[in-house]
């Protein structure tokens, strides 16, 4: 976010471009899928150019459209005796299939992946922690 | 006796007080069903279908009691698998059921099975299908729209009366407009997203549809409601809607906004939503021309929202805890990498690369920003339009009839034109439906009401009334064979 | 460092687990220890279709942290997305706030007058646990602490030293604590800490590239690693090289840091609002109400608890580390108590007691009326310090007054000369040798003497009173 690109006409998505992106959503594509990709990526972008004529108003402060809850103040009581705003459910949903049904590799009600190819030995340590 | 032909209310009344025995109109559903897969080319709007629905059990004092419904196979169920069109859930079964499904059953309806759609709902014809795309009953060379297409052919071929799907951009009221069915997309909030499968969050609802009007608002209600699992569902009453189908649209005032009739309007299209505003007028509408200025950024910024919100809705497909997992995989990188290219489409790997680049550094503001932006733009037209006092908004559902399977698989941005006329309802979060205005050579053509947030009241008032102006547009012709059964 | 040209420039990132039992976006426990993957429910699971629900309690807590950490609270904040994929992050993203965090410019003030600003306060949810021993070659993963709900507390780069460093962390420990915020556990993992220094010329104010210290997980390690940096980016700058931005680890057994990382080639975490999630909207009203609810601060309540009952700084400090303990100590001294005896006895045998399990503060035999009353009986002089705590045990255990356990066991402390007058005589007349070398300067054998009386009394002697009269009949007898 610190530079900051206008969409504009005849904009192309090179290659490389198309594959660092597709690095960072973990998704493989080969030399002529990529190709392909750049090509479709740029012409759709360039639809998006359009996008530089709009009248700057206040955009949303959240994804959220303007529904239900996004206005109400949170965890406050309002009228007619229903929940809190924003109040969960109280209770975690049930699980009606236990895990080791929908995991792909389980052991020892472990989720088991191949050993990452980072990690150097501190227990517990994270590429990136929260 | 003909396949399901009474009203849904009525029938599910014959169920209740005894006088229509309980799996009859699943038995005739799973009938229909084999008919149109037996059929010169199959119908495959199912994924799955459950062969003993008529066995099915559930309570029977339900407003849906013994009503066989078809759900798209992005709502969880814990019975059947869950595929969202996709290689990476083919074999995934759901540990919980969608609160939608939950109200389903509660109802007393019969769950017969999963319907085809594309792969998490991107796209405009159920081509991006992992299972095969779906075909228009009115004319097997046609699809059937999407990404609901599964739930659309359903109730079109006489399968089921109602069925439920999802709507982000469209994925309810164009497979509704090209299968000649009714579609409605409720309010943002109006009914649960717990268990729908996500594709873009902000925009995605559960929608239902159905034969007519009145049996599309009987399933609404049921779906409707607040649920403390949905953080963005809505804490507000569900007005009774079949009241509302019978209310006349004497007074009502109807707007026509110009940008929804374009020059280059397929002129069947026009001619056909020119005829039907007669129809509203003739009914005691009053009509206004109105311009809601900022349509032209609709698709653009759909087209970034939509994408940059799956982008990170799709990361959970990771082969890490469930899903397609690539065996070949020796390090948790290559496992991401190989499962996520194996397992997605191409064009919701398009979607998401899409997605990830609009939010990825240097780009945020000038894409997503923008999006914004122009999304509020979008709500803002709608807000001044019917704050001016206009109840209600006629449009064409789609600029064309169904068009033909391949057509447009290779022009991305030509597919996604196809959304040109629903997307701004998403975008604004407003609700929005489809009902049948007439044939255009033999292929159905809906037209699209749009009304202020929270009033699917006013949309089923206006719809009810085109439909009795109007008269459906009957059903298309049984595959033969059909007649014996 | 002292003498130094340069200074140390630290901020403390500090993650902090909020004490709501429960998960920040649905209601699976947070217990700690539970078999793994059974604290889990499809939303924590990232399920296809689950949704995240936030707990209002959890906003709460973190209200009260950042409202005692004197930030402006913000009425709009909104909670985002942080996408990158890791095993234990199930959803591909980990929901944090990130433009608009929940509170933003506060400061807490060191013990020595330093004040230390707060950048920000928000929340976010915690991840799961990868583990790399488990299995040959493979990571397991285990997701009961996903979603635990935590408050970052960023500081401002203010502290200049290793050990201001480790003040401020015991300074936010005691508030979490005192709040009731968190255990604030560091084995548990209830507190983390993550550490940015950098080097600069003293006075300066300029900010140089600093390096992340990740994984220390004591306060002891805080100070060292901090140290053990400082000294090498020192050494970095003494060879006239610059320092570059990297992640580094804190190897505890090692005592020294590692790379982890180039800060360089950052992550991408494409942050954008969660459109699962309204936006937090909170009401002057509410939170005004909070403010109201978090009543005095431990900071004030120490000054107040010096000055009030003239106590020394480390009673003050130890007596107002968590409310309920300050809460008894007053009501001890309301019911008559003097002020510096019952603080010995409350940080003494009292807490003792409700450490072993025996009894706790709100337990009826340790009722302030009760301690009270045991008191003035030391102060009295009727029952011994000894047999005091004897008493104490007593009422911890059964639940009855002091009184009654002194008659039952006759603790009370024997004071009538003409009684300890014979323990005396007798003692003297028993050890005719001790008294003779103690008569003859061997002074030290008072204490025998002393003893001997003491014993003969069954423990319950006035022992000084005892002392008086056999220091008399010890030199008495001598000319």
């Amino acid at each position: 976010m610190n530079k900051s690109y206008e969409p504009e006409p005849g904009v192309t998505v090179t290659i490389e471009e198309i594959q660092r992106i597709a690095t960072l959503a973990r998704v493989r594509l080969e030399q002529g899928e990529a190709k392909r990709m750049a090509r479709d990526m740029s012409s759709i972008l360039e639809h998006m150019a359009v996008l530089g004529g709009v009248a700057p108003e206040p955009a949303p402060t959240s994804g959220v459209p303007q529904g239900e809850g996004s206005a109400r103040p949170f965890g406050e009581a309002s009228d007619e005796g229903v929940p809190r705003a924003g109040e969960g459910a109280a209770t975690p949903d049930p699980l009606e299939r236990p895990l080791e049904r929908i995991a792909p590799d389980w052991r020892d009600g472990l989720f088991v992946v191949p050993r990452l190819p980072s990690v150097a030995g501190a227990p517990g340590e994270r590429e990136s922690s929260p | 006796m003909k396949v399901n032909a009474g009203g849904v209310a009525e029938s599910a009344a014959e169920v209740r007080d005894g006088s229509l025995a309980w799996g009859s109109m699943a038995a005739q559903a799973l009938e229909a069903h084999g008919t149109w897969e037996r059929g010169a080319v199959p119908l495959n709007a199912f994924i799955a279908v459950d062969a003993n629905a008529d066995r099915q059990r559930g309570p029977r004092d339900g407003p849906l009691a013994g009503i066989p419904v078809a759900v798209k196979d992005n709502l969880a169920t814990a019975d059947f698998p869950t595929t969202c069109g996709s290689r990476i859930l083919e074999k995934f079964r759901s540990p919980y059921e969608a609160t939608a499904v939950r109200r389903l059953r509660g109802a007393g309806a019969v769950i017969v099975g999963k319907t085809n759609m594309d792969e998490f709902g991107m796209g405009s014809s159920t081509e991006n299908s992992a299972f095969g795309p779906t075909r228009n009953p009115w004319r097997a060379e046609r699809v059937p729209g999407g990404s609901s297409g599964g739930s659309a052919a359903a109730v079109a071929a006489g399968i089921v009366p109602v069925a439920v799907g999802s709507d982000t951009g469209g994925s309810v009221r164009q497979p509704a407009s090209f299968c000649g069915v009714v579609g409605i997309k409720p309010t943002y909030g109006r009914v649960s997203r717990y268990g729908l499968v996500a594709f873009a969050s902000s925009l995605d609802q559960v929608g239902a549809l159905g034969r007519n009007v009145r049996d599309t608002a009987t399933l609404l209600e049921v779906l409707s409601g607040h649920d403390p699992r949905d953080a963005t569902s809505a804490n507000r009453p569900v007005p009774p809607l079949a009241p509302a189908c019978e209310r006349g649209v004497r007074g009502l005032v109807v707007g026509v906004p110009r940008e929804y009739f374009p020059a280059g309007l397929d002129p069947v299209v026009r001619r056909l939503a020119e005829h039907a505003l007669g129809a509203l007028e003739g009914a005691g509408a009053e009509l206004r021309e109105v311009s809601l200025p900022h349509t032209r950024y609709a698709i653009p910024a759909y087209y970034i929202i939509a994408p940059a919100e799956a982008s990170s809705n799709l990361a959970r497909y990771d082969g890490v805890r469930f899903g397609h997992r690539c065996r070949e995989a020796d390090t948790t990188e290559r496992l991401y990498e190989l499962s996520r290219s194996e397992g997605f489409g191409t064009e919701v790997k398009r979607r998401i690369l899409l997605g990830t680049y609009a939010l990825s550094a240097g780009y945020y503001d000038a894409y997503y920003g923008r999006a914004q932006e122009a999304r509020a733009a979008v709500a803002g037209d709608f807000e001044r339009t019917f704050g001016d006092g206009v109840d209600v908004l006629f449009t064409p559902t789609a600029p064309t009839p169904a068009f033909k399977l391949g057509e447009r698989v290779h022009d991305p941005y030509q597919m996604y034109l196809s959304d040109v006329f629903t997307v701004t309802a998403n975008l604004a979060g407003v609700p929005a439906m489809s009902v049948p205005i007439g044939l255009a050579e033999g292929l159905p053509v809906g037209g699209q009401l749009m009304a202020a947030h929270w009033r699917e009241d006013t949309l089923l008032t206006a719809a009810a009334a085109l439909e009795a102006e109007l008269g459906t547009v009957g059903s298309p012709p049984v595959p033969s064979g059909a007649e014996a059964a | 460092m002292k003498d130094s040209p340069l200074e140390a420039v630290i901020g403390l990132e500090v993650h902090v687990q909020l004490d709501t039992g429960r998960k920040l976006f649905c209601a699976d426990s947070t217990a700690f220890g539970a078999p793994s993957n059974t604290a889990v429910c499809p939303v924590c699971l990232g399920l296809p279709g689950a949704l995240p629900v936030l707990d209002p309690g959890a906003v709460d807590l973190a209200l009260r942290a950042a409202l005692a950490l004197d930030c402006t609270i913000h009425p709009v904040s909104v909670f985002a997305r942080k996408n990158y994929f890791y095993p234990d992050l199930p959803k591909g993203y980990q929901i944090s706030q990130f433009e608009r965090p929940l509170a933003t410019r506060g400061a807490v003030e060191l013990d020595g007058g330093r004040r230390v600003r707060i950048r920000r306060v928000h929340m976010e949810e915690d991840a799961g646990k990868s583990l790399h021993d488990r299995f040959a070659s493979a990571t397991a993963v285990d997701l009961n602490r996903t979603g635990t709900p935590l408050i970052e507390v960023v500081s401002e780069p203010d502290l200049r030293s290793p050990r201001e460093a480790r003040s401020y962390l015991q300074l936010l420990k005691r508030l979490m604590e005192y709040l009731e915020i968190s255990d604030c556990n560091m084995e548990e993992g209830s507190l983390r800490v993550d550490a940015n220094v950098s080097l600069r010329k003293r006075g300066s104010e300029r900010l140089e590239a600093s390096t992340e210290v990740k994984n220390l997980n004591s306060f002891s390690a805080v100070e060292k690693a901090l140290g053990v940096e400082i000294r090498r980016q020192t050494r970095i700058r003494a060879e006239g090289r610059a320092v570059t931005r990297q992640t580094l680890l804190w190897d505890a057994a090692g005592g020294d840091v590692r790379v982890m990382r180039d800060k360089e080639d950052s992550q991408d975490y494409r942050y954008f609002p969660d459109p699962d999630l309204p936006p937090l909207v909170l009401s002057a009203a509410r939170v005004a109400s909070l403010r109201a609810g978090l009543g005095e601060l431990p900071r004030a309540k120490r000054e107040r608890f010096r000055r009030q009952y003239e106590l020394p700084a480390y009673d003050a400090d130890v007596l107002t580390s968590s409310r309920g303990l300050a809460d008894y100590y007053e009501a001890v001294v309301a019911c008559g108590g003097q002020p510096k005896t019952v603080s010995n006895w409350v940080m003494g045998p009292v807490l003792e007691t409700v450490k072993r399990g025996i009894a706790d503060l709100s337990s009826p035999g340790l009722a302030p009326g009760r301690l009270a009353e045991l008191l003035v009986l030391v102060d009295k002089g009727t029952l011994s310090a000894t047999a005091a705590k004897t008493v104490l045990a007593g009422m911890a255990r059964t639940g009855d007054p002091p009184g009654a356990i002194v008659q039952r066991e006759g603790l009370r402390q024997v004071r009538e000369d003409q009684v300890l007058d014979r323990w005396v005589t007798d003692a003297v007349a028993a050890h005719p040798e001790a008294v003779a070398r103690y008569r003859a300067g061997e002074t030290r054998l008072f204490g025998f003497l002393m003893g001997q009386v003491m014993r003969a009394s069954g423990r319950k002697a006035d022992p000084r009173r005892v002392s008086q009269l056999l220091r008399a009949a010890l030199d008495a007898d001598a000319d």
